[in-house]
């Protein structure tokens, strides 16, 4: 303890110094803490990814188009394709599902509705839109392998997914509205000049979690509190063209097993050519190395920055503290002389590093924090949560290993210190 | 058992064509309570032997015992413990550190002693007190002036309530009368129990002393007792 107060009024005495190294110290950890984070954002995904929905990153593929095209001809010949992805074999299970928002109508509560929206709404951009909802469509191909949990009502059944024109649409709503809306309670929407009614059956838990309709991988999941979840109703699901159009970003194919890949990806590719509308297929796993490779350049852009930053931070630590023991060879001499061993004086060296870049982490990090936070990325929440143990213990490693190597010639330094040239003689 | 005891010791700095010899065979023995002067030319090797008697510098040749105890077989940590507790020294250039207050300075010997803030301080001031540098306390011991400064360094030896005050010119850089009064503190001390030795090349210093060592070229020419 006498080492560190010691070191800290020591470093007090030159502040300007101290406070130079720090600022340079502060924007390494910085830079190096982003590209921690770029890094940590990657695997959050994945791990969200598979924690939402049943997938496998060999077993489960997406269907894609190079060009989507809402016109008629080309939802006519998607039907089709879909007809026969379900029927080719080695194809477990086929679904899509498509986020989007609806206005709902006539809710026997419908003020505290919209106060609900109100209050969740303020601050962002769905402010002037208390109005409308979130609402996320799908069908049972992607709703018997999503992991939600229900705490009120009944989950959706089979016979919600075949519902005809006409019949009510059984609705799921998020745990926010649990107390706005009750269960049975009936709202209506239009869509194409017609009225859909939708009946609530369903309270989905605290924290229901859905992938992000806009990009399943690199966008952070939605929290499902403010939503609804619904079957896709007769229109969309059959081939009106623009809502088929909606549907083919978010397609996901499992088959029965891996090997299966190259039959069912050379048939379903083969029956998309003869329609003439070009699929494409991959994994979740390819797309998630795409996207690793993608991020990857990125964030090791960042971690090179960082960890040049933080060599030249050291440089500068190790040839502050040199000419600082030069400095104070008298100091120490005197404090050997009254009975400091040269551990003593390696100890107080050692604090005073120990302090600078412990200082200096805590602020990069705090620093990083607070420009992820003002950063307006889709991400930004995720970059927010990635403020945890991991990151921090990368950063304790990183601040650990900037102690040992710019300690080291310093102490070198000091167990060559002649203590009877230090003191004695005329000054 | 004498309180210190050199035996044959020489000490010999560089090496080869480049060696200097700043000690030949020194055997000095002195009890408890004495209080012994060395004098000599300059270069004789004065400032050398105090250092080797406060475990400063170890011997090259020779033994060197103090209180009973072998030095040369001491690691640092050991003579780190000796510098702290059993001597304290008194140099002409005062060896204060600059830019600390006087507190500071007089407080460094208890540095890793086991006592509370509040001992320490109750220590620190008593010494002040009694050296009269009280109120001086909070100042910056680079403001001081040369016998305040020594003050501070008689007050910090004070402090380590070590039994050994060696001193290497300790007047060398005051006026006669702040050097009078400080050999009015030495001896006080020694009347006190304190063994001490003082480095000197004046006549006068030496006469406050009741022991009297000279040193030519690193041999002792002469070891005399005065009857006081
Ligand atoms: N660290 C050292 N390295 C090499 N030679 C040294 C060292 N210290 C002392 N000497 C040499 O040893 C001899 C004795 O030096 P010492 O300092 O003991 O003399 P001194 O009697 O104290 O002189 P002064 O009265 O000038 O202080 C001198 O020749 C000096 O040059
Ligand atoms: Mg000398």
């Amino acid at each position: 303890m006498e080492h560190l107060s010691i070191a800290i009024s020591s470093m007090w005495k030159r502040k300007l110094s101290v406070f130079l190294m720090m600022t340079q110290l502060v924007l390494s950890f910085w830079v190096m803490n982003h590209a921690f984070i770029s890094m940590d954002v990657v695997h959050y995904q994945e791990k969200k990814l598979f924690a939402v929905m049943q997938m496998d990153k060999d077993t489960t593929l997406r269907l894609s188009f190079a060009d989507v095209d809402d016109t008629e001809w080309f939802a006519e010949r998607f039907s089709h394709l879909e007809n026969f992805i379900k029927q080719t074999p080695g194809v477990q299970r086929y679904g899509s599902f498509d986020t989007t928002s609806i206005t709902p109508e006539n809710l026997p509560n419908q003020r505290a509705f919209l106060e609900q929206n109100k209050k969740q709404y303020a601050g962002t951009r769905l402010e002037n839109a208390i109005e409308n909802s979130k609402i996320v469509f799908l069908d049972k191909g992607i709703y018997s392998y999503a992991k939600f949990k229900i705490i009120n009502g009944r989950p959706l059944g089979e016979a919600d997914f075949t519902k005809k024109d006409g019949d009510v649409i059984p609705v799921l709503i998020g745990y926010n509205y649990r107390d706005v809306i009750n269960l049975g309670d009936r709202f209506e929407t239009i869509i194409h000049e017609k009225k859909i009614v939708y009946e609530v059956v369903g309270v989905l838990e605290q924290r229901s979690e859905w992938l992000s309709g806009n990009d399943y991988i690199a966008d952070p999941v939605d929290n499902l509190d403010n939503f609804f979840l619904a079957p896709f109703f007769p229109i969309v699901r059959e081939s009106e063209p623009m809502d088929v159009a909606v549907r083919m970003h978010n397609t996901f194919i499992q088959l029965d097993s891996a090997e299966m890949f190259n039959q069912v990806s050379a048939a379903i590719l083969e029956k998309g050519r003869e329609l003439g509308i070009n699929p494409t297929l991959a994994t979740v796993g390819d797309e998630l190395q795409a996207y690793r490779e993608n991020r990857k350049q990125v964030s090791n852009f960042s971690l090179f920055m960082g960890m040049f930053f933080l060599v030249i931070s050291i440089i500068g630590i190790v040839s502050v503290t040199l000419s600082s023991i030069h400095a104070r060879k008298h100091e120490l001499g005197v404090r050997m002389v009254a009975g400091a061993t040269k551990r003593d004086i390696s100890m107080i060296i050692l604090m005073e590093l120990v302090w600078i870049v412990t200082v200096s982490a805590v602020s990069g990090v705090m620093l990083n924090y607070v420009t992820e936070a003002f950063e307006d990325s889709s991400v930004a929440n995720i970059k927010l949560e990635m403020f945890a143990f991991p990151l921090y213990g990368k950063v304790m490693l990183v601040s650990i290993l900037v102690i040992l190597s710019s300690v080291f010639i310093p102490l070198l330094r000091i167990k060559k210190l002649q203590l009877r040239e230090l003191v004695g003689g005329r000054d | 058992m004498a309180f210190i005891e050199l035996d044959n010791v020489s000490k010999v700095f560089g090496q080869a064509e480049y060696a200097t010899v700043a000690l030949k065979q020194v055997t000095i023995r002195m009890d408890k309570g004495e209080f012994v002067s060395i004098m000599g030319p300059s270069g004789s090797g004065k400032s050398t032997l105090l250092n080797i008697m406060g475990c400063m510098d170890i011997p090259s040749e020779g033994e060197y015992r103090l209180n009973g105890t072998l030095i040369q077989k001491l690691n640092d940590r050991e003579l780190s413990q000796i510098r702290n507790k059993t001597v304290s020294f008194v140099f002409q250039n005062f060896a204060l550190m600059h830019n600390f207050s006087v507190y500071e300075n007089v407080a460094l010997p208890l540095f890793k002693r086991k006592m509370s803030l509040k001992e320490k301080k109750e220590k620190v001031d008593y010494y002040l007190h009694k050296l009269g540098i009280a109120d001086l306390s909070d100042k910056n011991v680079s403001k001081l002036s040369g016998g305040q400064k020594q003050r501070v360094a008689i007050a910090r030896a004070m402090t380590a309530e070590a039994e050994l005050i060696l001193a290497d010119e300790p007047t060398g850089a005051l006026d006669q009368k702040n050097g009078a009064q400080l050999m009015e503190l030495l001896c006080q001390m020694n009347e006190e129990g304190k063994s001490i030795v003082v480095i000197t090349h004046d006549e006068k210093i030496a006469g406050y002393t009741k022991r009297i060592i000279n040193i030519v070229d690193g041999v002792i020419t002469e070891d005399r007792k005065k009857e006081r």
